[in-house]
C-alpha cells in the first residue's frame, strides 16, 4: 500500500503533461473511429497505430495505445447498436437488447447508456487496479486449464437463455457454432474440415462468424425494402431525434448503477484472467445480469440494463486485462500482446520487475486510463447526436452501403478475399436459421466458446493423463462448473416460461 | 410473386434430416484424421465429434417432436406457415456474391460502384444522385481503407498509395 502512495505523486507529473492529454484524446479519437469500422477490433486498431509510437516517450506511447484500445472497445458499439452490426467481436452482446432499443426509437438512450456504463466500467477497473494489482494478478494465476475449460462452459451455460420457444433448435445452433470453432489448422495435430481449400485450413475468424450471423440477416432485409416500407418505418426512426424517445438522466444513471457495478467486476475479473478477453468477459456479465434481474423475461427485447452490463464488462476488461500483461508478462489477447509490444520496443521488460522498477509508470497507466475514460465520455456525449442521425437513413438506401462496409470489414480482417465470401454463405446461411426459427446468438455462443473449452479440455486432458475425474476435482473448477449447471438451468427455466 | 410459402413443420422435419445426415457424415470425415500419440491426449478429432453428437442428438430430438406435430397437425389442420419473398433473397445473394467475386477481378473501386450505383439508381429512380452518392462513397472508402488504414483492396486503376510529400 505504501508502494502504491509513493508511486502516485509522480504517476501523476507524467500524466498531466499537455504531450501525454494530447496523446490520449488523439488515441480515443482514433479508437472510436477504427472501432467502428467493421472487422477493426481492438488489436488490429492497436497494430495500424503502432508505428506512431515510436515517436512518442515511453509513457505517452503506452497511454496513446491504451486509449485507442479503449475507445476501439467502445467504438465498436455504436454500429451494433444502430445497425445491428457490431464493430468489434465484443459488441455482438450489445446487438441483442442495444438494437431492439433503436428500433424502439431508443437509439439515443441506448448509446447514452452504452457510453456511461463503458466509461463507468473503465474507471472501476482502474481504481480497482491501483487499490489491488498484486492481488488480481495471483487470482489470474490461479486459473489453470481445468479452471478455463470450466469457464468456457460457464459462458455457454447462457444459451439456455437464448433458446426461444424451442429449445431443441437452439442447442443444435449451439453445437453448430461449437462444430464451426474447429474448422482448420488444430493445435491437436490435425488441419480440420478444410476440404483441401486453402482459405478453410486458417479457419473461420470470429468477426467473420459475427458479422454474419448477427448483421447479415438484417442486411438481407435492408436490402429487400422498398419505398413504401421505408415509409411505414421513418416515423418512428425519427422519434428519438426529434425528442420522442426516451433520454437519459442522472435517475437512469443511478438505477443502473448495481448492474454497471456487477458488469465491471466481471469484466475486470474476466480480464485478469489470460486468454478469455473482452468478448468472453461480456457474454458472461450479460448472462450474470440476466440471472440477477427481475425482468429477465423481457432481455432481448431492448431494456436498459442489457445493453449497460456488456458494456461494463467490455470496458473494464481492457483494465482488468493489464494486470498480468504488466504484472507478469502474460499477454492475455493480441491486443495486449500488441500493448507488450510497445514497452518492448521503448526497452522495458514486462514482469514483476516492472512494478519494481518502473512503478511510477506503471501507476500512471492506470490513472491516464481514467483519464481516457474521461475523454471518451466527452467524445461519446458530443458525437452521439451525429452517430444517431444513422436512422435518419431509409432502409432501402442505407442498404447497400452497409453490404459494401461488411464486406470491406471482412476482407480488412486479414486482406483476404475468400473472408467476404465467407461472410455472404454464412449470411445466407444465418437469414435461413431465422427463417426456420432458428436463433443464430448460440451459434455465436459456440464459436467464441468453443476453442476456451477445446484448447483447455484437451490440455488438462493430457495434464491428467486422460483421468477426467482429476481433472474437475479442483475446488475451483467443482465451483466453476457448479455455477455453470445452475444458470443453465435456470436459464432454461426460464425460457420455457417465456 | 416469387413469395414461397412453406409449412413450418414439414420444413423442420426437413432440416433435422438434413442435419443428421450433416453430423454422420461430419463424424465419418473426422475418423480420417490421424489418432493421438500423446497419452491422455484426446485428439484432433475429439472435441468436432462432441459437437457433432450435439447436432445429432437435438436433430434427432426435432425430428421425432415434428414427425408427432405433423401427424397431430393432419387431424386439426392449425399447422403453422411462413413465406419468404425468394427473389429478394436471391437478388441479395447475386448482387453481393457479384460484388465479392468483382473486388478480386476487376477491382474494388469499379465493383463498388458499380454494386452501388445500379441499387441505389434502382431503389430512388434518380441516376444522377445514384452516380454521385456512389462515387463519394467509393472515395471516402478509398480513403478511408486503402490510404489511411492501408487495407490492401485489391484496384483496378487507384493507387494503393499517394505520396504527399
Amino acid at each position: 500500500m505504501e508502494d502504491i502512495l509513493g508511486n502516485i505523486g509522480p504517476a501523476l507529473n507524467i500524466v498531466f503533461q499537455f504531450e501525454t492529454f494530447l496523446v490520449i484524446a488523439l488515441g480515443v479519437l482514433a479508437g472510436v473511429i477504427l472501432g467502428i469500422l467493421p472487422g477493426f477490433g481492438g488489436s488490429q486498431a492497436l497494430a495500424l497505430m503502432f508505428p506512431f509510437t515510436f515517436i512518442m516517450s515511453p509513457s505517452a506511447a503506452i497511454l496513446f495505445m491504451i486509449s485507442i484500445y479503449s475507445a476501439a472497445e467502445y467504438g465498436g458499439s455504436i454500429p451494433a447498436i444502430l445497425i445491428r452490426t457490431p464493430g468489434t467481436t465484443a459488441a455482438a452482446m450489445t446487438v441483442l437488447d442495444g438494437y431492439p432499443m433503436a428500433q424502439k426509437g431508443d437509439a439515443y438512450r441506448a448509446l447514452m447508456i452504452s457510453i456511461t456504463s463503458g466509461v463507468f466500467g473503465g474507471i472501476f477497473s482502474s481504481l480497482i487496479f491501483i487499490v489491488a494489482a498484486t492481488a488480481l494478478a495471483w487470482v489470474g494465476l490461479q486459473f489453470g486449464p481445468s479452471e478455463m475449460f470450466a469457464l468456457g462452459l460457464l459462458g455457454l451455460a447462457i444459451i439456455g437463455s437464448f433458446v426461444g420457444n424451442n429449445p431443441t433448435k437452439g442447442f443444435i445452433a449451439a453445437g453448430l457454432g461449437l462444430l464451426l470453432s474447429t474448422f482448420g489448422e488444430s493445435p491437436f495435430g490435425a488441419v480440420r474440415f478444410s476440404f483441401d481449400l486453402d482459405f478453410l485450413s486458417d479457419g473461420i475468424p470470429l468477426i467473420v462468424m459475427i458479422i454474419a450471423m448477427l448483421a447479415a440477416p438484417e442486411i438481407f432485409r435492408l436490402m429487400g425494402l422498398t419505398r413504401a416500407d421505408d415509409e411505414a418505418s421513418i416515423d418512428g426512426s425519427k422519434g428519438m431525434l426529434s425528442g420522442r424517445g426516451k433520454g437519459f438522466s442522472f435517475f437512469d444513471f443511478r438505477k443502473l448503477l448495481p448492474t454497471m457495478l456487477r458488469g465491471s467486476l466481471i469484466g475486470t475479473f474476466i480480464g485478469a484472467i489470460p486468454g478469455p478477453g473482452p468478448t468472453v468477459g461480456t457474454v458472461i456479465a450479460y448472462n450474470e445480469e440476466k440471472r440477477w434481474s427481475k425482468r429477465a423475461d423481457q432481455f432481448g427485447t431492448g431494456i436498459d440494463e442489457a445493453v449497460s452490463a456488456p458494456e461494463s464488462a467490455n470496458n473494464a476488461v481492457v483494465a482488468g486485462a493489464m494486470v498480468p500483461a504488466l504484472a507478469l508478462g502474460i499477454p492475455g489477447s493480441g491486443a495486449i500482446a500488441v500493448l507488450l509490444g510497445v514497452l518492448v520496443s521503448k526497452n522495458m521488460v514486462p514482469g514483476p520487475t516492472l512494478f519494481t522498477e518502473n512503478g511510477p509508470l506503471v501507476m500512471a497507466v492506470f490513472i491516464g486510463l481514467i483519464i481516457c475514460n474521461i475523454f471518451l465520455l466527452l467524445c461519446g456525449i458530443l458525437g452521439i447526436k451525429y452517430f444517431a442521425k444513422i436512422v435518419e437513413v431509409p432502409g432501402r438506401i442505407l442498404g447497400p452501403f452497409v453490404m459494401v462496409m461488411l464486406i470491406i470489414g471482412a476482407y480488412a480482417h486479414d486482406n483476404n478475399v475468400a473472408h467476404a465470401g465467407m461472410v455472404i454463405v454464412f449470411g445466407a446461411l444465418a437469414f435461413w436459421m431465422d427463417k426456420f426459427n432458428f436463433s443464430t446468438i448460440p451459434v455465436i455462443l459456440g464459436f467464441v466458446m468453443g476453442p476456451i473449452i477445446e484448447q483447455n479440455l484437451n490440455l488438462a486432458m493430457v495434464i491428467n493423463q486422460g483421468n477426467v475425474i482429476s481433472m474437475v476435482s479442483r475446488p475451483l473448477t467443482i465451483f466453476i462448473l457448479t455455477l455453470s449447471v445452475i444458470t443453465a438451468y435456470a436459464a432454461y427455466r426460464r425460457s420455457k416460461k417465456i | 410473386m416469387s413469395n414461397w410459402t412453406v409449412n413450418l413443420t414439414k420444413a423442420d422435419i426437413v432440416n433435422a434430416f438434413l442435419l443428421l445426415c450433416f453430423s454422420v457424415s461430419g463424424v465419418y470425415i473426422t475418423t480420417t484424421w490421424l489418432p493421438p500419440v500423446m497419452p491422455g491426449d484426446p485428439g484432433a478429432a475429439f472435441f468436432p465429434r462432441i459437437a457433432l453428437s450435439v447436432i445429432f442428438i437435438f436433430s434427432f430430438v426435432l425430428f421425432v417432436q415434428k414427425i408427432r406435430t405433423r401427424l397431430h397437425d393432419r387431424t386439426t389442420s392449425s399447422a403453422p406457415h411462413i413465406t419468404i419473398d425468394l427473389s429478394k433473397f436471391f437478388w441479395t445473394l447475386l448482387f453481393s456474391s457479384l460484388l465479392v467475386a468483382g473486388i478480386s477481378t476487376i477491382g474494388f473501386e469499379f465493383s463498388g460502384f458499380l454494386f452501388l450505383f445500379i441499387l441505389l439508381w434502382q431503389r430512388t429512380s434518380r441516376w444522377v444522385w445514384a452516380f454521385f452518392m456512389s462515387l463519394s462513397a467509393i472515395a471516402i472508402m478509398y480513403l478511408i481503407f486503402v490510404l489511411i488504414l492501408k487495407v490492401r483492396l485489391p484496384l483496378l486503376f487507384l493507387p494503393d498509395y499517394i505520396k504527399f510529400f
